[in-house]
């Protein structure tokens, strides 16, 4: 069943098209990969999809309904959440409070019942021990965990993530992969931006490898790594 | 009668584009909204009137004085002050309008809010041309800030400090992998951009009445010059200065100074509401 | 952790109780001068803690957040002079005109980000007050509105004090509520905000909405109280920069720092305004720069700073 579905996106900067007539499915579930080398628009397709920004043209869809121009708290109420490359905590407020926020408004519940949700939250990211701490204090490696408790505080159906890997020594890697098998057996689709290509070989059933905003590849990792378009996009000319 | 109202907003226009090139530049490169950047021009006016009140120096040789004093303010202000909160955008708002407060008011302490203008030989002389009267001064004042903006647009696009300001401007990250030092470029970005102001204000003495609180008056028509013509965008702030120009001639003319300022404030919130990015589009939002 | 805070819970309420029951009895053991000195601050306290509501808890910072407090002014006059009507309907009137025009312009502009809100607003401000001018069959413009006399000290005395109460009140439900959430979500990261399910402009504009409300309301009692009102002298600028700096001196985002830094700044500015205006702008201008280099969460920041490492060393339990 396709739960999250890209009709033929682009989308432009002045003349420049940043993504360029994508196409492409999320079935429920799955774990999708999203490759490309730097500026080839997978960032761009995130903030489609979450409404932060508008395709010139194209659609998206939802569970079959359009969010194409729906506003970025609807598509969060809606199942989807995402991460940010460069985590953006809420500064000003601590760990807690950064949970807090998506368990009230993006999953709607009150105070009370929203702490609770939030510490567990926590305690399944790792951060259990630093819920009091300002946001703006703690490592980079626990922003990036905070960046996905956050997002799993609307209860998501499906996950965006973009580039929760980058910077993360291969043992704390690990420890992330583990987390999110674990969320996708428990029914949270997962979308994976990644670079470290060890580990979105290893996680995804499925990848898309995009190239100057345009869908070059897809299909299974081990078919992709073998194509040709791709070897040439990453290597250029000379090794494919 | 119209054809003269437009020559002479047209005339104006350049040197307001003259005053606004600066602030553009320095928001287009350290994303920094300089809100003491009249106070630069107050400053580079009174550096002229008082070169010229004083000791009689010629009020067109003070300009190389204006740019100089007004260079190495900017430079040591982005040096110590702004620079250590750079990515701040509240506070580095705060902290330009703190100094805006400070240097206004001191001015204002020590020079009086009196007006004052440099009454030099050839302030009042005009010639004509095509049936329209022309003044010197505004001419000549037109010219030069031509030169300024052609000037620092060669400058940014020529040079190897231009292309490395532009190069930071884009990108930060990537201009630091370079190995370009982005914490001297916004240095001397912020210089630049002050001593462009001075220069500005030098000509300004010339052709208008100056006093120790223009400096507000002229930070609203460098805003509503770099909003109209696109915010970081050199060339817009030409356009955005001529347009400007013609309206305020227009409306000196055929309304009140105060309706003139109404209506450059409705223009304002208009623009910032409707196209933020200015009339070409190429303004940065952020 | 929770204990302690329960623990500090009951002196704090004592202390509100306390600091209550002086400001009801106040008046009656003091000058006339100190009357009016005092009412005076508290018209501040409610600026600065209405421009926090919107600058202090969104990060949106209201260059132009005087024009409300102009507008709640001369509706207030307007409606008494014009149409005889009486000061408290005249002055809550005032309060939602001053709301409805916060949300008017609150939904185009607060789509702007960082500096182009804060001039937006400035020119808006300015653009209001000239039409305010210009309007002078409704406002008599620029000669000035007229409200009827009324000298009674004591009377703006206490509704000022409800007006601060009021304030107060509503800061304080906006840092303990589900409301407060939102709008500090919004000021540490507002795309992120949006992605996490709020709905940013909603919030964005109800704080606006509220600040402008509440500094409506101290309009219309200062229009009512000093009996004269004229444009400039009700759209002033300045009075902007002081709210701001006053806010940011006390610590923004706070509840007690507007109080703060209204005290400490009317104080000064009593003592300076009249024969060095000059001086005191320039003092304003300095203290914002070493706000800004120094002691960027104000005095209730630094209050914290020190409050936290005395703690540290003391910890109870191990």
């Amino acid at each position: 069943m396709v739960i999250l579905e890209a009709k033929k996106i682009s989308r432009y900067f002045g003349g420049l098209a940043a993504v360029k007539d994508l196409d492409f499915t999320v079935e429920r579930d799955e774990i999708v990969g999203m490759i490309g080398p730097n500026g080839s628009g997978k960032t761009t397709v995130f903030n489609m999809i979450s409404g932060v920004i508008r395709p010139t043209s194209g659609e998206i869809l939802f569970k079959g309904d359009a969010i194409t121009r729906s506003k970025p708290h609807e598509i969060c109420r809606m199942g989807v959440a995402r991460t940010f490359q460069v985590p953006q905590p809420f500064t000003g407020m601590t760990v807690l409070e950064n949970v807090l926020v998506g368990c009230i408004y993006g999953k709607g519940m009150r105070l009370v019942e929203a702490r609770k949700k939030a510490e567990d939250i926590l305690e399944f990211t790792g951060l259990g021990d630093k819920m009091s701490l300002p946001s703006e204090s703690i490592t980079a490696q626990d922003r990036k965990r905070l960046e996905l408790a956050r997002a799993l505080a609307s209860d998501p159906e499906i996950l965006l993530l973009d580039e929760i890997m980058a910077g993360l020594t291969p043992k704390e890697m690990d420890v992330v992969l583990d987390l999110l098998i674990k969320l996708n057996e428990r029914g949270v689709t997962l979308f994976v931006v990644e670079h470290v290509m060890r580990a979105v070989m290893k996680l995804s059933e499925r990848i898309v490898v995009l190239h100057y905003g345009e869908k070059i590849a897809e299909g299974k990792p081990e078919e992709v790594a073998k194509n040709e378009d791709v070897i040439t996009a990453y290597l250029g000319e000379r090794y494919a | 009668m119209i054809e003269q109202i437009l020559l002479d907003g047209i005339l104006i226009g350049g040197i307001y584009a003259a005053f606004a090139v600066g602030f553009s530049l320095v928001f287009g490169v350290i994303n920094v909204v300089n809100l003491a950047h009249g106070e630069f021009i107050m400053l580079g006016s009174f550096i002229t009137y008082w070169l010229f009140q004083l000791y009689h120096v010629e009020p067109f040789l003070t300009i190389p004085v204006s740019f100089g004093i007004l260079f190495v303010l900017g430079y040591y202000l982005q040096k110590y002050l702004i620079n250590p909160i750079v990515d701040a955008e509240l506070m580095t708002l705060l902290l330009t309008f703190g100094l805006m407060m400070v240097i206004a008011n001191i001015a204002l302490t020590v020079w009086t809010p009196d007006y004052r203008s440099v009454e030099a030989a050839y302030v009042g002389m005009n010639f004509p041309f095509m049936g329209l009267t022309v003044s010197f001064v505004r001419l000549v004042t037109f010219v030069a800030a031509i030169v300024i903006i052609v000037g620092l647009t060669m400058f940014l696009q020529k040079t190897d400090v231009g292309r490395a300001i532009r190069a930071t401007a884009q990108n930060r990250e990537r201009a630091i992998l370079l190995g370009i030092n982005s914490g001297r470029i916004y240095s001397l970005t912020f210089a630049i951009g002050a001593a462009l102001a001075g220069v500005a204000g030098s000509l300004l003495s010339l052709n208008f009445v100056i006093f120790a609180a223009m400096g507000s008056e002229y930070l609203l028509f460098c805003f509503c010059i770099t909003v109209l013509g696109g915010m970081g965008y050199i060339p817009g702030a030409l356009l955005g200065g001529m347009l400007l120009g013609v309206i305020n001639s227009v409306c000196t003319y055929y309304l009140t100074v105060g309706m003139m300022y109404v209506i450059v404030f409705i223009i304002l919130f208009i623009i910032l509401v409707v196209r933020p990015t200015g009339l070409f589009g190429k303004g940065r939002m952020e | 952790m929770k204990q302690y805070s329960k623990i500090l819970m009951q002196p704090r309420w004592l202390a509100v109780i306390a600091v209550a029951l002086f400001l009801l009895v106040f008046p009656f053991g003091v000058t006339g001068y100190m009357l009016r000195f005092l009412t005076f601050v508290f018209m501040w306290v409610i600026l600065a803690g209405s421009i926090n509501m919107v600058t202090g808890y969104t990060g949106y910072l209201d260059f132009g957040h005087i024009v409300f407090f102009g507008i709640g002014a001369y509706v207030t006059g307007v409606l008494m002079v014009n149409f005889a009507l009486p000061f408290f309907v005249s002055m809550f009137a005032g309060c939602l005109v001053a709301l409805a025009v916060g949300l008017g312009v609150g939904v185009p502009s607060m789509r702007l980000r960082g500096a182009y809100f804060a001039i937006a607003m400035l020119a808006f401000a300015e653009a209001v007050k000239q039409i305010v001018l210009e309007a002078k069959s409704v406002t008599r413009g620029g000669l000035g509105l007229s409200l009827p006399v009324y000298a009674d000290y004591y009377f703006f005395y206490y509704v000022m004090c409800l007006a601060v109460a009021s304030t107060v009140v509503v800061t304080y439900w906006i840092e303990r509520s589900e409301f407060g959430y939102a709008l500090r979500a919004i000021r540490g990261s507002e795309v992120a905000a949006g992605v996490s399910g709020v709905n940013t402009l909603k919030y964005k504009l109800a704080a606006f909405g509220l600040s402008a409300f509440f500094a409506g309301m101290a309009g219309g009692i200062y229009a009512y109280w000093m009996t004269f009102i004229y444009p400039s002298d009700v759209f002033n600028i300045a009075m902007t920069v002081q709210m701001v700096v006053m806010m940011f001196l006390g610590g923004s985002g706070t509840l007690v720092g507007p109080i703060i830094g209204a005290f400490i700044l009317t104080t000064i500015s009593e003592i300076l305004w009249a024969r060095f205006i000059y001086l005191y702008m320039i003092i304003l201008g300095i203290v914002v720069m070493v706000i800004v280099l120094v002691m960027p969460h104000g005095i209730v920041g630094l209050l914290k700073r020190v409050r936290g490492l005395k703690w540290l060393s003391s910890k109870p339990k191990k």
